[in-house]
């Protein structure tokens, strides 16, 4: 992935959860934790058959510049 | 925002900085530094015109002083007119103190704006100015109206522009202004990491505000900001977060401390060895020359320990202390401050390298020569570093004091005086044959009349008086 295109804010964001303490990491915890089952329902509903093929999602041919 | 000297013209002029937000643009017009505003960035004005920590911030001097233009410029919904800066600077050009009280004003502004459901799009260092020795935050269009659930977008910003660079200086003793005038961004937390290392990687700050926003970054680099604000805040993130990282930052900055080693002071002292009848003779000869108007601006080139600076700032509404020697600057910066002084500002420059321009197209930010002409120029010990020091023809030096100013209080110390002297053992010899009192003033007179020519009782310094030609 070119350099240019990553959002250089998302690290900060959470970072910025993570710094205000224990209530703000248990946040980051959550989202991390939200993002990992997400992964798996996905990856359960691929092999299932339900999801389309990786590489077809939005955003994710992005080649052109 | 610029000073009353660049505000002036009938004609509408943007400001070169101010392009990023097409709602909401700063223009110079009829005098006055004005504000157009359009789209959500009136919504916004007008939510943050109700709050009470607004009008109570500004009466305080804490926020630059705003108010509505009726009728309107043409092009803009709202017209704001803005109280102009005397002298527009940049954080690259204050001391570690200064760049310290300007964060921490930031973040009591974000303070006081959370309480009343109002936010700041950014956190940049370039959103404060100076009146004197005193911060204020100028950047009313940073103001927008709070998102309940998401993080502060500033945040990044604030750390790149003011918390780096303070880390930088507290914890390796290496001065933060090259890396904010070479990087308009400031210092991003990978470049930090990799010069924070060994036992600086473990002192305040660092494993929190630099080295976890680093780590997370390389992870989440492929998450757009926005998704991430939005799962921050379906996962249960609040406006409470922000203000628990606002007062651990205050924690942090707040006890963050920069101490030059003690040899620098040593070496000082050396250097600044004038007679007590010297400095006196020198106090009276630049309270004469500038007494019996007030001028709005007076720059002192060469500022030292600020001494003469308050006493031109007797004369002036504001007097730039400008002075290369950052340990210097900063003492004069804490005492400025502790005495309340709204009249005198310390900046650290070296002269022989001054600001150049930057960013976009390189106006961005201006450049120091030329950023605001003086009504009155100090250069008290000054013209032999410059000339003897760094190789400056005295041709070229004093067209340059005729640049910046109009007046001009100008000493100039002999060859056979000791701190030139000094200089001169350091130069190849045969290499300065030029530079002696009368071919200083001739070059003098090409450009000023000579008013007032007084020697000090040292017998090898003089001081002049100058107006311009013509």
């Amino acid at each position: 992935m070119d350099l240019a295109y990553l959002d250089a804010g998302s690290g900060s964001q959470l970072a910025m959860a993570v710094v205000a303490g224990f209530a703000g990491t248990m946040v980051a915890v959550r989202m991390w934790w939200r993002r990992l089952l997400g992964g798996v329902r996905r990856l359960a509903r691929r092999s299932s058959g339900a999801e389309p093929a990786a590489g077809s999602a939005p955003g994710s041919s992005d080649r052109e510049g | 925002m610029a000073g009353q000297a660049l505000v002036t013209g009938p004609e509408p002029r943007p400001d070169p900085g101010s392009f990023r937000d097409p709602d909401n643009q700063v223009y110079y017009a009829g005098g006055e530094v004005r504000r157009g505003l359009r789209g959500a960035a009136v919504a916004d004005w007008r939510a943050l015109a109700a709050t009470g920590f607004f009008g109570r911030l500004v009466r305080a001097g804490t926020i630059c002083r705003t108010e509505p233009v009726d009728p309107g410029d043409p092009g803009f919904e709202v017209t704001l007119r803005h109280q102009p800066i005397p002298f527009i600077s940049y954080p690259y050009e204050w001391t570690f103190s200064m760049l310290r009280d300007a964060a921490l004003l930031h973040l009591e502004v974000l303070a006081e704006a959370l309480s009343e459901q109002i936010s700041t799009k950014d956190g940049s260092a370039y959103n404060l100015q100076w009146r004197g020795a005193t911060p204020t935050f100028i950047d009313i269009g940073s103001f927008e109206r709070l998102r309940e659930g998401e993080p502060w977008a500033g945040y990044r910003q604030f750390c790149q522009t003011l918390l780096y660079p303070l880390l930088l200086t507290a914890h390796t003793g290496v001065d933060f202004q090259p890396w904010l005038r070479a990087q308009i961004d400031g210092i991003e937390a990978g470049q930090l990491r990799r010069l924070l290392r060994g036992r600086a990687a473990w002192r305040a700050g660092v494993l929190k505000h630099v080295r976890l926003p680093d780590a997370l970054q390389r992870r989440t680099a492929g998450t757009s900001s926005r998704q991430m604000a939005g799962e921050l805040k379906s996962a249960g993130f609040s406006t409470e977060l922000i203000r628990a990282t606002i007062r651990g930052l205050q924690r942090l900055i707040g006890k963050l401390e920069w101490q030059p080693p003690a040899s620098h002071w040593e070496s000082y002292r050396q250097t600044c060895g004038y007679s007590a009848a010297d400095r006196a003779a020198k106090l009276a000869f630049v309270d004469r020359a500038l007494a019996g108007r007030e001028r709005e601006l007076v720059l002192d080139l060469g500022a030292n320990d600020g001494a003469y600076a308050q006493v031109a700032a007797r004369h002036a509404r504001q007097v730039v202390a400008v002075e290369g020697d950052h340990p210097v600057t900063d003492a004069l910066y804490r005492r400025l401050r502790a005495e309340g002084e709204r009249r005198v500002l310390p900046l650290v420059m070296d002269l022989a390298d001054p600001s150049p321009g930057g960013g976009w197209r390189s106006v961005e930010r201006a450049p120091f020569l030329g950023r605001h002409p003086a009504d009155a120029v100090l250069a008290l010990a000054l013209v032999h570093h410059l000339a003897i020091g760094r190789n400056v023809p005295l041709p070229q030096l004093v067209d340059l004091l005729a640049a910046l100013g109009r007046e001009l209080v100008v000493e100039f110390v002999e060859p056979a005086d000791p701190m030139a002297q000094r200089l001169l053992a350091s130069k190849p010899a045969g290499l300065f044959g030029d530079y002696h009192r009368e071919a200083f003033e001739r070059e003098l007179a090409r450009r000023f009349m000579i008013a007032r020519r007084e020697p000090l009782p040292s017998g090898t310094r003089i001081l002049y008086a100058a107006v311009p030609r013509g």
